[in-house]
């Protein structure tokens, strides 16, 4: 082995590391589909956790950012404390960031397994949550996919664009997964990094309006294009309308009443549900209530603009209000009386603040 | 398109794969021009008719110089050529710069014009092409290199992607003959490619994005800080700028290679260097030997008096800063330096008492003076610097960094100074070639997936992007 030039040599070392790497990568990612929850989808983890927290008998939310804001199940609590004193049960907002039924599906899966069961499920839906076209399915790829899972997502990944996203969490997962695999060294260590600039730390989804501008109709009318692009191609279907089932079948056999909520939108955004997709999104949700014996309450109109700091967060005084007539007309009819016979399905909107 | 991305990871396999199946050389070089083309064109595709506008200009007008009989005609074509790219430098430079201190003096004595911010793009690697195409016309004037005849060859030397927006600045002579070669694919290249590449790419997105995290927040606000966090964050700078820039000149030499192209190692061990006239032969070595060869030595170089040396070094430096950029900062780093020079040749010479105690001590020091420079070239304002100078030297109570960052710190630099120590004294080319293949290739995959890891989630472009 001389200090010269080497052809062979030179081959050698580059086609094995041009081998290697591909191959080290897929290692990476089948090491990272083992992970722990935390690891590739903390929020799941906090979730479950606080789902063991609550046992078995609580009352809880799940659903997408726009739950994790709109919700108090502070403001729920109280409600049931004024009815039902001490007996009152727990109540828990499990809302995460593209939280769709896909995702409270995996949700659904790792409470399972970890043996709790909710009292009473209460399900954000709304027609983009349930359509083929899935706009959140690059961040289940990335979240929530295994190789495992790889085949049978395929027809979803076309339906969603999401290719790239799902070539990139297979085939380049160290990159992908940086800043995880730098915090789970950095724990390892015991060390805290944090440079003056960084906040590393997520912030639950219902604080991260806070931040947010104060309401104008701009940011309302921002809603419209926003929905319209979510809604391209609707088709109910695919991977959400799957998972929506899936987890509705598990809970109902096993004795959650389960309640699908039509998630309140400012009326800009509710625009983009034009009378054919809202047919068929309020037709899916007749067949399910039939087919199950679940509920399907329909808030998505029923807070005027004003309440609303975006076109889909409200503000906290809509939060309130929402948290309050959901309590008051939902879930301590439910709770009580084990039905929601009485309540109508769709009441006409409020005109002005509460 | 960074050299750090997947994009750029897919034009070069697209570019390489395409262009070694092509067996015309014409055609390859076609071909390498419109990676350049594809390259340049994803940040702004308008803004290659610029560079074709003045590889054009310049191609055509060398022609003429060449032929031309007379010195006075070819000593004004040369200056219309010289004049149309640093008009075209200093219209997309230095516009902005020039009317805001017009303004300022105006309101000096009282007068308040109107005063239109002019909104001008910087079109990336103006500074680097502008200096190709100066040199290259410069040297068919004084023959050094003849007129080259073919445009395409032309046209690569400006826009071969590798060097494209931030140099090494090659020169015509060392390029030009090479686009006329007929390459031959040879593995060894490509090897001694991925490994220079692999080098730039964990000097740029593990150490200088990492320094970046610590360097911009104290730099954002200096006033917050103690002094020991100014003097990490400065420290920092020094490691975050010659990785980034270091590292860009090891990916841009990595890519040639695997064309079979050779462009000029633009550094050379740096902060290695025993006084400030080394480090300039060591620091950014292609920018250095153009300024040298092109402004100082036509000024006059040394042959003058010392007081003209010493001016002809204030003035290449002077402008040497503000080449980098329209700020004043820039023009105070560019003094500074050329202060440093002239100190140096007034002293060096000199039977000085204590100098040999002084000599361990040269390198540290001359690290130091570097670093204080870096100060100048890296704050937002005249008012930051000073901030900075001010409590680098007199202890300040503020804000400290977290142990975090200080070790992240000193991890990094303990690397570069490992590196800088192990190279001065070791040929690591040598031994990388006396270590057996499956060994040196499972430690180029590694290291290449350890990078990956190690990128923070935020990473930069390359420092030199702007200049």
């Amino acid at each position: 082995m001389g200090s010269r030039p080497n052809t062979k040599r030179a081959r050698l070392i580059v086609t094995l590391a041009a081998l290697l790497i591909p191959a080290g990568e897929i290692l990476g990612s089948v090491v990272i589909d083992r992970a722990p929850l935390y690891f590739r989808f903390p929020e799941a983890a906090r979730v479950t956790h606080a789902l063991r927290q609550g046992g078995s008998e609580a009352i809880v939310f799940f659903g997408s950012s726009r739950f994790g804001n709109d919700v108090s199940a502070e403001v729920v609590r109280e409600e049931l404390h004024a009815v039902a004193g001490k007996n009152s049960p727990g109540v828990l907002n499990a809302a995460v960031s593209a939280g769709d039924p896909i995702a409270v599906d995996f949700l659904c899966d790792e409470s399972l397994k970890a043996g709790i069961r909710p009292s009473v499920a209460l399900i954000e839906i709304s027609p983009e949550t349930v359509s083929r076209r899935n706009p959140w399915f690059g961040i289940h790829l990335t979240r929530q996919l295994r190789w495992i899972d790889v085949f049978g997502a395929l027809p979803d990944v076309y339906w969603s664009g999401e290719l790239s996203r799902l070539l990139s969490s297979r085939l380049i997962p160290l990159y992908l997964f940086r800043s995880e695999l730098q915090q789970w060294t950095l724990d390892l260590l015991g060390t805290q990094f944090h440079t003056p600039s960084s906040g590393d730390e997520i912030p639950p989804p219902h604080t991260q309006t806070r931040q947010r501008e104060l309401p104008t109709p701009e940011r309302l009318r921002l809603g419209a294009p926003v929905a319209q692009k979510r809604l391209r191609d609707f088709q109910i279907g695919g991977a959400s309308a799957r998972a929506l089932e899936r987890l509705i079948e598990r809970y109902t056999t096993m004795g959650t009443k389960l309640v699908l909520v039509g998630v309140p939108v400012s009326s800009p955004y509710r625009s983009a549900y034009v009378s054919s997709i809202d047919a068929a999104f309020l037709n899916y949700m007749q067949q399910l209530s039939h087919t199950y014996g679940i509920w399907f309450v329909d808030y998505r109109h029923r807070l005027p603009d004003e309440l609303f700091a975006s076109a889909y967060y409200t503000t906290p005084e809509g939060r309130l209000y929402f948290s309050r007539h959901l309590a008051r007309e939902v879930v301590i009819p439910l709770w009580r009386d084990g039905t929601l016979e009485q309540f109508a399905t769709s009441p006409p909107p409020l005109a002005s603040k509460p | 398109m960074l050299f750090h991305s997947f994009g750029f990871l897919a034009l070069f396999v697209i570019t390489f794969i395409v262009y070694w199946s092509l067996t015309e050389h014409r055609a390859r070089m076609a071909w390498l021009l419109a990676a350049g083309f594809v390259f340049y064109g994803s940040w702004n595709p308008w803004l290659i008719s610029l560079i074709l506008f003045s590889a054009g200009f310049d191609f055509v007008l060398a022609q003429r110089i060449e032929i031309a009989a007379s010195p006075g005609r070819r000593r004004l074509l040369l200056i219309l050529s010289v004049g149309v790219s640093l008009g075209l430098l200093g219209f997309f430079k230095y516009t902005n710069f020039l009317l805001d201190n017009a303004a300022s003096i105006l309101n000096l004595f009282g007068l308040h014009p109107h005063h239109p911010a002019i909104r001008i793009i910087l079109p990336l690697g103006i500074s680097f092409y502008t200096f190709e195409t100066i040199s290259y016309v410069v040297d068919v004037y004084r023959g050094r290199v003849p007129a080259e005849r073919n445009f395409l060859n032309y046209a690569l030397f400006l826009m071969f992607f590798p060097h494209l927006i931030a140099g090494p600045i090659v020169r015509p002579r060392d390029f030009l003959g090479q686009t006329r070669r007929k390459k031959r694919f040879d593995w060894n290249r490509l090897e001694l490619g991925a490994r220079l590449f692999l080098l730039g790419l964990v000097k740029k997105a593990v150490i200088a994005d990492q320094m970046a995290r610590i360097v911009d927040p104290v730099f954002a606000a200096p006033s917050r800080y103690a002094s020991e966090a100014i003097w990490v964050a400065v420290l920092c700078y020094a490691a975050q700028i010659y990785c980034d820039f270091s590292g860009y000149s090891d990916m841009a030499l990595g890519t040639a290679h695997a064309f079979g192209f050779k462009l000029p190692v633009n550094f050379n061990l740096p902060y290695a260097a025993g006084n400030i006239s080394e480090f300039w032969r060591r620091w950014h070595m292609s920018l250095s030997s153009w300024l040298r060869d092109y402004l100082y030595i036509p000024l006059g170089g040394n042959r003058g008096s010392t007081l003209a040396t010493y001016k002809n070094l204030m003035i290449t430096m002077l402008l040497g800063g503000l080449w980098h950029g329209a700020g004043w900062n820039f023009v105070l780093w560019g003094v500074y330096h050329g202060a440093l020079l002239s100190t140096h040749r007034a002293l060096a010479l000199r039977p000085l008492p204590g100098k040999r105690l002084f000599k361990p001590l040269r390198i540290p020091f001359t690290f130091l003076c570097v670093c204080l420079g870096w100060v100048l070239f890296r704050a937002h304002t005249i008012d930051d610097t000073w901030i900075i100078l001010q409590r680098m030297l007199i202890p300040t109570e503020g804000q400290a960094l977290a142990t975090g960052s200080v070790v992240l710190a000193a991890a990094a630099w303990s690397t570069i100074l490992l590196a800088h120590f192990a190279a001065s004294f070791v040929d690591l080319t040598r031994l990388a070639r006396q270590l057996p293949a499956p060994i040196m290739a499972t430690g180029m995959a590694v290291v290449f997936l350890l990078t990956q890891v190690l990128m923070p989630s935020q990473g930069g472009a390359f420092i030199y992007f702007q200049f």
